[in-house]
């Protein structure tokens, strides 16, 4: 587990990586339980429930999604592609959760969206920030900024 | 003297070979028909009709007929009859002859109250579970629609004791359990404004004390709506697992949770959430759609459960989630519900076990579905089952602790229900309902829609537990469709009902 936690974090791009040693100062990939781990092997999530690299602007290009812990708090940092380099933007914040992970919605997924109640499709690829015990975000591009808006369940 | 000698064989009343007396047959839910001993499988073939009776009961929205239980000897003023007993959703309970297939009494509940608001599907307003029956006492205990209990004489179907309030009027309740003289249900959906939970009532204490365990902090969600209701372990301890909804432990909200409780009080003694529990409540993939199942296997007490995820879980009960409430005792892998399909797939209603006589423990799983391509490989299968299938499940030790062998996987079924096992023969329904719950747009289905649209008609099949193969189906013979149902097995009879108020008992006919 360790081991695919810290090949992980070899995937990150040397400019993420320098910006997170230096904005960061003693980043770590959050720590995700080993069932999750397991499971998303099991799933065959193309991503770690860290770490995400998707086209979250619709630009072509790969953009990254990080969720770290600083000190004590958890960050879920977005990466976007902007050669060239990438413009990070920190869009969530929250205590460390082993249970916590991260999820993607790719282009075109189909989605409920309960507060609705109607069937949606999503836009871009978008970051799910699955929290363990308050309600799940999603964090999508909206042409300037990623925003997030809650994302329940059937609750 | 006539009346002396009838007490004196009531108290002595044992539970005969002929008995369902609660839904699955036991309070552990197992699905076992253990005292069967008519049907097998060399003679299951010859299984027919042996009489249907359509009853007088309205139906609401896709709720019609509980489940049958039976008592085999019940001694009336007509003599020993053995009589089957079924509710109905517009608050009906009826005992049936089973000699003769024709009703004996029947009781139309007086109803306190009626609901705000319109019925849907997910809240029917109506008797919805099944009742139960405590053998000694020859009581049948039912809940109707206005929350309240009512126990009533086997024989006459008169009040043993005035209505009590045991549930919020107009909720959603569960199948009936009952052990040493307590009586459970849960509660989902949020109907009528009540909270999910399990409910228990004392009914030995002529106080008839209630006491409940709040399965979340506000009304709707963590629902328990697997229809069998609440599981009792062999301890007396009461095991539930609860639908989508808010999660947090720390403040009693515990969504896509099993939950453990105590006899009686059903004071919190321990719970098991999965890791991913938040992947579950996002996609709608409820674990409230099961009712867990409670077994045992070597020297553990086992609880078997799962739900729309479609991954099969084995619990310790001793310690249903360990130490961190996280770690569950085996996980499977993705075993169907590939697609992440909210509606119409996934394992739903509640697994089934029993132990053949070499000593081998089975376990058996309704599959709405095909299997996932992370399944297990089932070493003996027969068609391809798009829409869903009995999945059985040989339980062998593996690296000292329990695991679910592939064994075999059924015919098409579109979809299964709870299976029941009696002398090595699984008797299953696929139920033909029309399970979508929303169309293309995501527009909830009407019950009017479903009702029209069924996906089919109920067939009754005979299986041999070893290796699945099809001892008896019951074709065309059942035109109707039935929603959240179950089989009774007792004294040769197989008991099936369906949406159109209609109960049909299945035997071999005269020996």
């Amino acid at each position: 587990m360790l081991l695919a936690w810290a090949f992980s974090s070899l995937l990150l791009p040397a400019p993420i990586q320098t910006w997170l040693d230096r904005e960061q100062p003693g980043w770590r990939l959050a720590y995700v339980d080993p069932q999750i781990e397991t499971w998303f092997r099991e799933s065959a999530f193309p991503y770690a429930p860290n770490l995400i690299a998707a086209d979250f602007d619709g630009d072509g290009r790969t953009d990254y999604a990080v969720h770290i812990l600083v000190r004590d708090e958890s960050r879920l940092i977005v990466f976007r592609s902007t050669p060239p380099g990438f413009a990070p933007q920190i869009v969530a914040t929250h205590p460390p959760d082993r249970f916590t992970f991260l999820i993607l919605y790719r282009k075109g997924e189909k989605d409920f969206d309960f507060i609705a109640g109607k069937p949606f499709r999503y836009a871009h690829d978008s970051i799910g920030l699955l929290y363990d015990n308050k309600t799940a975000r999603t964090f999508q591009w909206d042409g300037r900024r990623f925003t997030g808006r809650d994302a329940p369940g059937d609750e | 003297m006539r009346n002396l000698i009838l007490a004196s064989t009531l108290l002595l009343s044992p539970v005969l070979a002929g008995d369902w007396l609660t839904f699955g047959g036991d309070p552990q839910r197992s699905g076992w028909a253990r005292n069967e001993k008519t049907l097998t499988p060399a003679n299951v073939q010859d299984l027919r009709l042996e009489w249907k009776l359509r009853l007088e009961n309205t139906q609401r929205e896709l709720t019609a007929l509980t489940v049958p239980l039976v008592v085999q000897e019940v001694i009336t003023p007509k003599g020993f009859k053995q009589l089957a007993y079924v509710a109905g959703s517009s608050d009906n309970l009826y005992a049936i002859d089973v000699d003769l297939g024709k009703v004996f009494w029947s009781r139309k509940f007086d109803i306190e109250g009626s609901p705000k608001g319109k019925p849907h599907w997910l809240c029917p307003f109506g008797l919805n579970a099944t009742p139960v029956i405590d053998p000694k006492d020859r009581t049948i205990y039912v809940l109707t629609s206005d929350g309240k209990l009512r126990g009533l004489s086997l024989v006459t179907g008169e009040d043993r004791f005035p209505p009590t309030q045991f549930v919020p009027p107009f909720s959603k309740n569960w199948s009936l359990n009952l052990v040493n003289g307590v009586i459970y249900t849960t509660i989902s959906q949020g109907c009528a404004g009540a909270k999910s939970a399990v409910y228990a009532m004392n009914v030995k204490d002529p106080n008839r004390p209630v006491t409940s365990f709040l399965a979340t902090t506000s009304t709707g969600g963590a629902g328990i709506w697997g229809r069998a209701g609440a599981a009792i372990g062999f301890d007396g301890r009461v095991y539930a697992e609860t639908g989508d909804g808010a999660y947090d432990a720390a403040t009693g909200k515990f969504a896509d949770t099993f939950l453990s409780l105590a006899p009686g009080d059903l004071k919190l003694a321990d719970y098991y959430t999965p890791a991913n529990r938040a992947w579950i409540t996002k996609k709608d993939l409820d674990m409230g759609c099961m009712s867990p199942i409670v077994f045992r296997f070597k020297n553990w007490e086992l609880l078997a459960g799962g739900g729309k995820e479609g991954v099969l879980y084995l619990l310790d009960a001793n310690s249903i989630g360990g130490a961190d409430h996280r770690t569950p005792l085996y996980r499977s892998n993705l075993i169907t519900n590939e697609d992440v399909d909210f509606a119409g797939r996934g394992f739903w209603g509640a697994f089934a076990s029993w132990e053949d006589p070499a000593g081998t423990r089975w376990l058996y799983a309704p599959a709405w579905g095909p299997p996932a391509s992370t399944a297990p490989k089932f070493p003996q299968t027969y068609t391809e089952t798009p829409n869903g299938s009995i999945m059985a499940f040989r339980i062998v030790e593996k690296d000292g602790k329990p695991f679910p062998e592939a064994a075999w996987n059924s015919i098409n079924m579109n979809v299964p229900e709870p299976p029941v096992i009696a002398n090595g023969v699984v008797f299953a329904i696929s139920n033909g309902e029309n399970i979508r719950q929303v169309d293309s747009d995501g527009k909830i289905l009407t019950t009017e829609f479903r009702a029209a649209n069924p996906a089919g008609n109920t067939v009754l099949y005979a299986l041999d537990a070893a290796t699945g193969k099809i001892l008896f189906n019951s074709g065309k013979t059942i035109p109707g469709w039935t929603h959240f149902s179950g089989l009774a097995v007792a004294d040769g009879h197989v008991y099936v009902v369906t949406h159109d108020n209609t109960i049909y008992a299945f035997s071999l006919g005269l020996q």
